[in-house]
């Protein structure tokens, strides 16, 4: 056989030589960075990441109050944690609650009022009894569960090997890094509503043996190296009622300590190695499911891709999906109820360039 | 986007489906410093395999240099 070298031209024809396509040998190898989130997107449901993230299109102005709260939380925690890090090793005193929950409920508004959403009154209250309860906290505990806050909202990044020819390179962001003692933990937080301590521990159980945890701990220890990694530290912030009845049924106000809850948690090397392959997989099906999908076209629904049922009522199982006339074929993704999202854009280093 | 990526997109993803479906390409390679193209015909296993490898990774990077821009390739 003729040899071919690095650098020839080479003419790949088609069998029934009605067509040709001409490339370099051995240029270097399409890299596809890939978003945890969107491996998570895709593994909930295909059809899904499709709309979200191959097409880019969004329900224009759909998003919902409780995930506002959420986003604002997210964000006024990050800058509390951003005024740690300035701060440390300064303890947080009693200004830093009062501006911790001011912020909070004026990043909660200020979401709102950018998308044209009405603020409810009952929602300020929730955010007051959350910012309130976990300020108590950080204001009252000497010793918060870290000595140093190392990097707030760290976008990462590490190799995860050549897939279907390409080579993919996995990244995402942790909301903070912190120190303790001598080693470097991811901190996360969550709000969870529940109802006992047996949803708590199903919550952790379901998080330790998520795709999520492990891409997260694989692309810190690719930074950090895996001497320092101490797992991650989550912070959990439930959302239970202001007051509860005491046994006598008196409604009494409830203690701010019963609604934080933090748990360390390391995952197994057992654990992430087949999480790790489960990721690899689903990579894998992104690649072959690009090349099928071919260049983004919002005309081309309905999607040749696999529906997951069981993702039609959202990640909390508690919300119709924005996807579900489009998937069902009754709307078109050209509608003018959506309009072009990049579901990245968080990722100030990873938007598109067009 | 342009309509030629578009059809060259889709012309080589039809070639890495072709590939995936255990089809066989012809391909005809020109040297950088010569003018001599030269039709590719493998013998051996090894031979058919690198053939392979070739045709996926020029039709896969035609697919993902039109695409890339939009699945979050910087």
């Amino acid at each position: 056989m003729t040899a071919i070298q690095d650098g020839d031209i080479v003419e790949l024809k088609h069998p029934e030589g009605h067509h040709s396509i001409i490339g370099i040998n051995n240029t270097p190898a399409p890299t596809r960075r890939v978003n945890v989130s969107e491996i998570l997107a895709y593994q909930n449901c295909p059809s899904y990441w499709a709309s979200a993230y191959h097409y880019k299109r969004s329900l224009r102005g759909t998003k919902r109050t409780a995930l506002d709260i959420g986003t604002a939380f997210h964000k006024s925690w990050e800058q509390a944690m951003r005024h740690y890090k300035q701060q440390a090793p300064h303890k947080p005193g009693l200004a830093d609650v009062d501006q911790w929950v001011n912020s909070l409920q004026l990043t909660y508004t200020m979401e709102l009022e950018q998308r044209g959403i009405p603020v409810l009154t009952k929602d300020l209250t929730t955010l007051k009894g959350l910012g309130t309860w976990a300020a108590w906290w950080w204001g009252q505990d000497a010793n918060p569960p870290f000595d140093e806050v190392v990097e707030v909202e760290w976008t990462g990044e590490r190799p995860l090997g050549t897939i279907e020819g390409v080579d993919v390179v996995l990244f995402g962001r942790l909301d903070a890094v912190v120190r303790r003692n001598d080693d470097l933990r991811p901190l996360k937080h969550w709000q969870v509503k529940t109802s006992g301590p047996q949803h708590l521990d199903l919550k952790i159980a379901k998080v330790k043996r998520s795709l999520h945890e492990s891409a997260y701990s694989y692309i810190a220890e690719g930074h950090w190296g895996p001497e320092l990694w101490g797992g991650t530290h989550h912070f959990l912030v439930l959302k239970v009622g202001l007051r509860k009845k005491d046994d006598s049924g008196v409604l009494l106000d409830r203690n701010p300590a019963e609604t934080i809850v933090e748990t360390d948690l390391v995952i197994s090397q057992a654990i992430r190695s087949q999480r790790l392959a489960d990721i690899k997989e689903v990579v894998r099906n992104i690649i072959i499911e690009e090349r099928n999908l071919g260049p983004a076209r919002g005309s081309l629904y309905p999607l040749p891709v696999e529906q997951r049922e069981h993702y039609c009522g959202g990640a909390y199982g508690s919300s119709r999906c924005q996807y579900m006339a489009t998937c069902d074929g009754e709307v078109p993704l050209t509608d003018v109820a959506y309009e072009d999202a990049n579901p990245l854009e968080r990722y100030a280093d990873a938007e598109d360039d067009e | 986007m342009k309509e030629g990526a578009w059809k060259r997109a889709m012309l080589a993803a039809e070639f890495l489906d072709l590939l995936d479906r255990g089809g066989e390409i012809e391909i005809v390679i020109r040297h950088k410093d010569a003018t001599l193209c030269s039709l590719v015909e493998p013998e051996t296993d090894q031979e058919h395999k690198d053939i392979d490898l070739v045709c996926r990774r020029i039709a896969t990077r035609l697919v993902l240099d039109t695409l890339g821009k939009r699945v979050g390739q910087p």
